[in-house]
């Protein structure tokens, strides 16, 4: 009787020992992302990670913060020449055409195939999966992502006549209110009527040209599109609010354009959906949010960053994918939105405690969500990074009046196409 | 009077000088203790109208930055020390010794010169990778023990030391590295003292060779702290990044200010000795 009973133990034990391994490692991933605000974000970051190391036994996620968009892509491209890949990295969206030809990142497509395909994909925002593929596979995965709209100063619109509750919803309409709302002492600008602040991936130009009907790069990826009459038309708008109606100045940096709208130094300005919590805490008037106007379409570029996977080895894949759908489930997508005020990536998230707190206490949010109906891809491909920075100086010498529009369009095309080609 | 005139003119060019200089660092130490608020506004506000001591706290607890600290000294004391070990050896042997090959290694250390980081960062991040070194230590230190700059620098400076001086000490049994460490380096201290500041300045702001070649916190430096605070799509809060610059920029700017007189007086012994 007692040897029977030691003996089902010793079974039991056997078998126990058979199925579940007895203090196996967890599976270590590292998770590099390219967030900042503040250092605030870090720390939501290490929140998410922590909570998913605490659901997750097998698996243990180090986050790795890696410096901007820029330098991120910098860091995954030395480290597919050494082999010090991350499992899991988070970069700028149109970095998925440059690391998947580079075979760094991996196609997620059966492993999306295990977690019900379309099903999957269909959670999340049309628009946000624009630019996820290359080749017709699927890299990216949704994480923090953004679309431009538009910030605009109540308290300014009340004072020269125009409706509070109705901003600018065409291009005519923005530059009219915007002449309305630039106020001179003499000579000087002291509240400008519009700005529209620049970076380094050109946004706002993608945006006009969107709006105009236009495409900035041809649909192969191969050259691009500037010469174009739709993207010139888009130029010559941005270039009469600079020098035809002088409603916006030459250059805005990208980072001093809240402040100055924080400032009151100008009463409407594009930007990201991403700048909504340092409105909140920062902005002392009444202000709103509308979605940037349309010319012959409303076109908001998409912006942010996507998750991609970099592991070859089926169980670390594994591992990675579990932390990547963990992400972008609703629960967390809506957490990490809520926070960081990046737009929640599935549309399930939008009933989640955290965002309809949100939308309760700032209803101008649903702006936003309305506007990724018609948002459009962020022009990308391979080689595209030369031509990226050449669009960048063709803007700030034709708003700054350096360059011919036409002349110097079709001389920048060339030039992006040439270096294209190599 | 012409005299009298003279004077107010040479400080009246002085002030302005020191104005311009110092009008940044003002503007860093004001904005750091604005409150966002004030920072951008129709016109400058030379004085915060209300003091936001909590910048400072929100700026230490966005980062690690107790951790950086001690990283960033580290890390920079052990590159200033390899670089004037190896230097002072290499500019040694490039001005005061004759061997085959000399001019060839001299002018490969001036083309070293004007090789920018950009180009041999691969290289090198990949030969680390194959020591193993990556993500240590020795990825922020190995890659900068040698310095052409200094080399170069220090070569110059040995040089303008006369041959009389060399024998003299020979006589009283005073050579090779003995008459490096008691002749050269004390002859060449304003050229050592200037290398040093320079070198300083260049590591401890080292910013993208730290964040390509480390994944942790614990080993990570003070300008990627500070990157923290910068950022490319979403907005900057330029009061926190500039309470963090005065983190990174404080200790370098008291280094300069304690080295500045020890700095000047040197260059005054120099001139007299001649």
């Amino acid at each position: 009787m007692r040897f029977g009973r030691v003996l089902v133990a010793a079974a039991i034990a056997a078998i126990a020992g058979w199925t579940i391994p007895a203090n196996a490692d967890p599976v270590a991933l590292s998770f590099w992302y390219p967030v900042d605000v503040g250092g605030g974000l870090t720390k939501i970051v290490d929140g998410l990670m922590a909570d998913f190391n605490k659901t997750h036994p097998g698996i243990k996620v180090t986050a790795v913060y890696t410096g901007n968009y820029d330098v991120t892509l910098q860091k995954i491209q030395a480290g597919k020449l050494a082999g010090t890949l991350p499992d899991v990295g988070v970069t700028e969206i149109s970095s998925v055409p440059v690391l998947a030809s580079l075979g760094a990142a991996q196609p997620l497509d059966t492993l999306i195939a295990g977690s019900g395909g379309a099903k999957f994909l269909d959670k999340f925002w049309p628009s946000m999966l624009l630019n996820s593929r290359y080749q017709g596979k699927v890299y990216g995965i949704p994480f923090q992502r953004s679309t431009p709209v538009l910030y605009y100063n109540k308290d300014a619109f009340k004072e020269v006549g125009l409706d509070p509750n109705k901003p600018p919803e065409t291009w005519a309409e923005m530059a009219s209110d915007a002449e309305k709302l630039t106020k001179r002492d003499g000579g000087r600008v002291t509240r400008w009527g519009v700005e529209l602040p620049l970076e380094a991936f050109n946004w706002f130009y993608y945006a006009l040209v969107y709006q105009n009907g236009g495409q900035s790069l041809s649909a192969d990826g191969t050259h691009v599109l500037w010469d174009q009459p739709k993207d010139i038309g888009a130029l010559q708008y941005w270039y009469d609010l600079v020098n035809k109606y002088k409603v916006t100045p030459a250059y805005t940096p990208w980072n001093d354009g809240p402040p100055e709208f924080v400032a009151g130094r100008t009463a409407m300005i594009w930007h990201s959906t991403g700048s909504q919590s340092f409105m909140r805490q920062h902005v002392k008037f009444h202000w709103g949010m509308g979605r940037l106007p349309k010319n012959v379409q409303f076109g908001p570029p998409s912006g942010g960053a996507n998750m991609m996977l970099y592991d070859t080895d089926p169980a670390k894949q594994k591992a990675a994918w579990t932390l990547i759908t963990w992400l972008s489930a609703p629960a967390q997508a809506a957490r990490w939105s809520a926070a960081s005020g990046y737009l929640a990536t599935s549309m399930a998230a939008w009933n989640e405690p955290e965002m309809q707190a949100l939308v309760k206490k700032h209803p101008d949010v649903l702006v936003t969500k309305e506007q990724l109906k018609d948002a459009k891809a962020e022009p990308a491909s391979p080689k595209y990074a030369p031509a990226r920075d050449i669009l960048n100086g063709l803007i700030k010498a034709v708003l700054a009046n350096k360059e011919p529009l036409v002349a110097g369009a079709k001389k920048a095309t060339a030039e992006a196409n040439a270096a294209m080609a190599q | 009077m012409k005299r009298v005139v003279g004077r107010i003119l040479l400080y009246a060019a002085v002030l302005i000088a020191a104005a311009l200089v110092a009008m940044p660092m003002y503007w860093l130490v004001v904005s750091a203790l604005k409150p966002s608020s004030e920072i951008f506004t129709a016109t400058p506000r030379w004085l915060p109208g209300r003091i936001e001591w909590r910048n400072f706290v929100n700026a230490w607890e966005g980062a690690a930055f107790g951790r950086y600290f001690i990283n960033s000294v580290g890390v920079t004391a052990a590159i200033l020390f390899l670089q004037l070990v190896t230097s002072s050896l290499a500019a040694f042997a490039l001005a005061r010794r004759r061997f085959v090959g000399r001019g060839f290694i001299l002018f490969a250390v001036i083309g070293a010169l004007i090789i920018p980081i950009q180009v041999t960062f691969l290289a090198n991040f990949i030969t680390l990778q194959h020591f193993g070194w990556l993500d240590s230590y020795g990825a922020l230190i190995a890659p900068f023990a040698a310095s052409a700059f200094g080399t170069f620098l220090l070569r110059q400076a040995f040089l303008a030391v006369p041959d009389a001086i060399e024998d003299a000490a020979r006589l009283d049994r005073c050579t090779g590295l003995a008459f490096l460490w008691h002749f050269l380096l004390p002859l060449a201290r304003p050229t050592v003292v200037a290398f040093v500041l320079v070198a300083l300045v260049a590591h401890w702001n080292d910013y993208f060779w730290p964040l390509i070649v480390t994944n942790r916190d614990q080993i990570r430096t003070l300008p990627i702290g500070l990157a923290m605070f910068v950022s490319q799509e979403v907005t900057t809060d330029w009061n926190l990044l500039m309470a963090a610059t005065l983190f990174v920029a404080g200790p370098v700017l008291i280094v300069f200010f304690l080295t500045q007189r020890y700095f000047i007086r040197s260059h005054v012994n120099a001139g007299l000795k001649r």
